[in-house]
């Protein structure tokens, strides 16, 4: 038995901000028209924070609810995982804000930045140190507010993105029930400068610091790497077939990387996986980079997509790039340590 | 008035990009997952279009749009050019509506803007003097 399968998903939430921003308010920013928002991007509208929210206030109410579906109490949580890429402030980052928020007493605090693959990475860091005993119960968090680094006049990323956070607690598994089942990580640095925010860091004189503070593509990269994601999914969820056991028909739940909706389809495609095996959030609250995938677990669980005793494949890559796949079986509440 | 003389101009241009896009292990990879896309590109002060297609992992550019295409995109050669070799912002374009989806849905749309064949476009637009 692999040690890390003595944790499962526990429980979920999740926070949306409540400013809901149409396609006709991207045209209104962005001078490219409604209609032709959705037909290239597949969303219908987006979440984004207010004026004074910020990371920490999303991945609080985030916390506070997945604390709550699990029926676990903040003191009960020894370890905090919060991944983001757009934390309160450049430093510190807000993981201690949050665990101080959310009322977390003696708890270990790991704030980690793997862009839109920080789910991913964050699940299989938790599991390590429950399941070995370090730690009884952890908290994941993982969101991004992207609308603070939008530029309506770069390109249509504007559109793509919303804000969320959304959280999983993860608790060790009674006797020789089985959560945490396989994963399947790899990176590509070489890339580095593909996607991102590029404005301030060690790189960057700081007389530069304000010299493109918003995300921004290198059209010519992504056009390699758009494709290679796709091949970065389906090597991923083979390799965690393979440490599983599984056969792919032994899968419930299929969750590929959720930013493009596009990509979410030619991603099952690739592995010949039903859409029905699949939910898709993005069109109404667009791609809230790390905080989409406990979103789209929340809401399949919620509809009886994933039930007890299902298997389920999770997918996320990040700009650096990183990525990562995990293969889990969802437990039942009554199958985790008190 | 094109960018172009004519539409063989630009057709060289268009087969020197496929032949450094075939030589480069990295771009070939990149699609080896696609199973079926067919992307037409409509070029009309050429009066010229061609169509790139991904079929089981393999990349090819053919003379003309075909029937079966997946998505069609239309504009000017000047547009197109600009847009490959980082002069024109494609949103920019989208705005004047110099860029035209004559066909295809949202599934495709986006894999169609987003092929390994805008780095070598730049790079064989270059060494052809452009």
């Amino acid at each position: 038995m692999k040690l890390f399968e003595k944790a499962g998903i526990q429980g979920l939430g999740y926070y949306v901000p409540e400013k809901v921003v149409t396609n006709e308010d991207i045209e209104k920013l962005t001078g490219v028209s409604a209609s032709k928002v959705e037909l290239i991007l597949a969303v219908k509208e987006r979440r984004w924070v207010s004026d004074g929210q910020a990371l920490s206030d999303l991945a609080v109410k985030a916390g506070e609810a997945a604390l709550k579906d699990a029926g676990v109490s903040p003191e009960e949580i020894g370890l905090l995982i919060l991944g983001t890429g757009s934390n309160d402030y450049y430093c510190p980052a807000s993981g201690c804000q949050v665990q101080h928020r959310l009322g977390l007493k003696n708890t270990m605090v790991i704030n980690m930045n793997q862009a839109c693959a920080a789910p991913i990475f964050a699940l299989a860091t938790a599991a390590r140190f429950v399941a070995d005993g370090t730690h009884k119960k952890a908290l994941v968090i993982c969101g991004d507010v992207s609308s603070r680094f939008l530029s309506f006049e770069e390109n249509l990323l504007v559109g793509a993105l919303g804000d969320a956070a959304s959280a999983a607690v993860i608790g060790q598994l009674k006797d020789r029930a089985k959560g945490f089942l396989s994963e399947s990580f790899n990176a590509n640095g070489e890339h580095y400068d593909a996607s991102g925010i590029y404005s301030m860091g060690s790189k960057i004189p700081t007389e530069e610091w304000e010299g493109k503070p918003y995300g921004v593509n290198n059209d010519e990269k992504m056009g390699v790497l758009i494709p290679m994601i796709i091949d970065w999914f389906a090597n991923s969820f083979t390799n965690c077939l393979d440490r599983a056991g599984l056969k792919q028909e032994e899968i419930d739940f299929i969750a590929p990387h959720p930013a493009a909706i596009p990509q979410i389809y030619q991603q099952l495609d690739s592995i010949d996986a039903g859409y029905d095996k699949n939910l898709i959030v993005t069109d109404m609250i667009g791609h809230s980079g790390g905080g989409s995938m406990f979103i789209i677990l929340k809401e399949a669980r919620e509809r009886g997509m994933i039930k007890p005793g299902n298997n389920v494949f999770c997918f996320g890559n990040g700009a650096g790039f990183n990525w990562g796949g995990i293969m889990f079986r969802w437990c039942d509440k009554s199958e985790f340590v008190d | 008035m094109s960018f172009f003389k004519n539409w063989e101009e630009f057709w060289k241009l268009i087969v020197h990009l496929e032949e450094l896009l075939l030589d480069d292990e990295e771009a070939v990879k990149s699609v080896k997952r696609i199973k079926y896309l067919k992307v037409g590109t409509d070029l009309p002060d050429l009066e010229f279009g061609f169509t790139t297609t991904i079929e089981n992992g393999q990349i090819s550019i053919t003379k003309n749009i075909d029937e079966d295409t997946h998505v069609v995109l239309r504009m000017n050669s000047d547009v197109y050019h600009n847009i490959n070799i980082g002069k024109l912002n494609a949103m920019k374009a989208l705005i004047k509506d110099e860029i035209v989806f004559a066909k295809g849905g949202m599934k495709n749309i986006l894999q169609a803007n987003n092929l390994p064949t805008q780095k070598f476009y730049k790079i064989a637009a270059k060494n052809l003097g452009y």
